[in-house]
């Protein structure tokens, strides 16, 4: 496995670090793409060699795949409950998000809010070095026109820490990687592959055979992540199938007793690879 | 609850589609409201399948579990959604235009067809060795080459059952399109799968309708959940009766959990969204 180009909290999550800032992106008329060059280089991947004082992560929403550059037949091969949003009616209905939890309460994600077109992550054990990282940061949203929702969240708890589970280390199997890294096998023996964005040399329309020859990977080594804020405590899952992991979980849930706490926002979004994230500031 | 006592499936020939469609959604409640008004319905489902590239003509798909008579049960429905009826089955080919409700009952009665289904516990009155032949000619097949779906249709279809997808007791409707020179054999598969216990729901059915061969049950859990269990506990039989339809892929040398996974893929994406059901059994949702 390529632990290079894997985002660290796929592998890892954020075990060490206490504190925790997102900030959820909207591109508007913005350039993302100058912000994302000069931000992809803090990226964090899983073998981040230990002692950094903050470590950093990009998702992207559906809408932000979009304004870097993916076209119509590309994103279609994303999955449909990404591309669809957390806010969409048959979401919602999956997710039970009804009366005072519906989308249309939410704070961001939601039909009444800006869209949220990415996530940037940074987390850090010094909340003094986080405060001074974030204002370079917001300075840098600041000045390619990005607008920013901030949530400073602590560490403490295990939903917010999206680490995955991947069982006890003694003589128990554990989790094969395909169930939450696209690319490897999963619990079947199944490889998923894309979705492939073609590599442009060309303004030349490209045929279909050299689509899949000549393209990136945008599956390989990436991740699609669940993000969900219920009151104060923010509840994130990493799985590659969000049909089955996540909704499944709702949809059994909608019987019983309800959760704590009013839905704030939600989201999909997909954890790309390191090179993908290189290939969209690159524009492609 | 207990298993109801009839069954009733009517497929017919759909003249306009559009407007057969567009009735029908219109008509969508209160042919739900007089499903739930009538007596010993346990249940029912009405729904419209399109035209494709592998069949030419659009059907009209009832189907309805009841305990009782099947004249009085049509007579009741009419006399309860009248104009919604009249207004879905005029659009059917050779439904008189002058429809009251004993004319309802004899056009339905009349194109009622038979259905074939698993084993139900009082089992049949087949000679054993019968079985055995059945069920062995129905095991020796070679899967044909698969075909690229179209994926603008596949989410067209997709899109069409998504709300359905997260209702208890929606009834699932599947549509296969099986090879002319496929019959046969899909034929032998469901005599075999009348032959031995499939471990399928009781209300679990396939009818033929032309190139059509429809699959239909009404999961008491989400079609999701649903589709695991079946492509789990029925995977054998299920692959003997799809595995001549080109969009299957379910390779017999693949280990059982792929074939399990290629089986849940294919009858979800083959679904056709349900006009309107009623299922007894389940309470729906405000």
């Amino acid at each position: 496995m390529d632990s290079e180009d894997i985002q660290r909290m796929v592998l890892q999550g954020q075990r060490r670090e206490r504190f925790a800032r997102y900030y959820l992106l909207t591109f508007g008329s913005g350039e993302p793409r100058r912000a994302l060059t000069r931000l992809v280089t803090a990226v964090s991947s899983a073998d981040h060699a230990g002692g950094s004082a903050a470590r950093c992560q990009c998702a992207l929403a559906a809408s932000g795949l979009r304004t870097l550059g993916l076209k119509d037949p590309e994103l279609a091969q994303f999955s449909r409950e990404f591309r669809q949003g957390m806010a969409h009616p048959e979401r919602a209905l999956a997710n039970g998000d009804r009366a005072a939890d519906s989308p249309e309460h939410w704070e961001f994600g939601g039909p009444n809010t800006p869209p949220v077109d990415a996530l940037w992550l940074s987390f850090s054990n010094d909340a003094a070095y986080l405060d001074q990282l974030s204002a370079q940061y917001e300075r840098l949203f600041a000045r390619f026109g990005l607008s920013f929702l901030v949530q400073n969240v602590a560490l403490s708890s295990r939903e917010s820490n999206p680490a995955p589970d991947l069982g006890p280390r003694r003589r128990f199997k554990r989790i094969p990687y395909g169930e939450f890294v696209l690319g490897e096998r999963d619990a079947i023996g199944e490889r998923s592959r894309g979705p492939l964005v073609a590599i442009k040399q060309s303004a030349r329309p490209m045929p279909a055979w050299v689509r899949t020859n000549n393209a990136q990977d945008f599956g390989k080594n990436g991740s699609y992540l669940v993000v969900r804020k219920v009151a104060q405590s923010w509840f994130m899952r990493l799985n590659v199938d969000l049909r089955r992991q996540f909704e499944f979980e709702q949809a059994e849930a909608q019987g019983s007793a309800p959760r704590s706490g009013r839905l704030r926002g939600g989201g999909y979004f997909f954890l790309p690879s390191v090179r993908a994230l290189n290939y969209l500031a690159e524009g492609g | 609850m207990t298993t109801p006592r009839q069954s009733l499936t009517v497929a017919v020939g759909v003249v306009d589609y559009a407007a057969c469609s567009a009735a029908l959604t219109r008509g969508r409640c209160s042919l739900e409201a007089a499903f739930t008004q009538v007596a010993g319905l346990e249940h029912a489902c009405l729904a419209v399948l399109a035209a494709s590239r592998e069949a030419a003509d659009s059907a009209l798909f009832f189907e309805c579990s009841f305990n009782g008579s099947l004249a009085a049960l049509l007579s009741a429905l009419f006399a309860l959604a009248e104009p919604e009826l009249a207004a879905v089955f005029e659009h059917c080919a050779e439904f008189p235009k002058a429809a009251s409700a004993p004319v309802f009952a004899e056009y339905v009665s009349a194109r009622a067809r038979r259905a074939s289904a698993p084993v139900v516990a009082e089992g049949h009155d087949v000679a054993s060795w019968r079985k055995w032949c059945t069920a062995l000619v129905a095991r020796c097949y070679w899967p044909p080459s698969p075909t690229a779906q179209d994926a603008a249709e596949l989410e067209l279809r997709r899109s069409a059952v998504g709300m359905q997808d997260w209702e208890p007791g929606a009834p699932l409707l599947h549509v296969a399109h099986v090879p002319q020179q496929s019959r046969s054999r899909v034929k032998r598969a469901l005599r075999a799968l009348e032959h031995e216990s499939a471990r399928l729901d009781p209300q679990t059915r396939f009818l033929w309708h032309g190139d059509r061969l429809l699959f239909f049950a009404f999961p008491a859990q989400i079609a999701l959940i649903w589709s695991e269990r079946v492509s789990r506990v029925a995977l054998a039989p299920l692959t003997r009766v799809w595995a001549a339809v080109p969009a299957f892929q379910g390779r017999p040398w693949l280990r059982q959990a792929r074939r399990s996974r290629e089986l849940r893929r294919f009858l979800l994406d083959g679904r056709a969204p349900v006009g309107a059901w009623f299922n007894a059994s389940v309470r729906r949702s405000a």
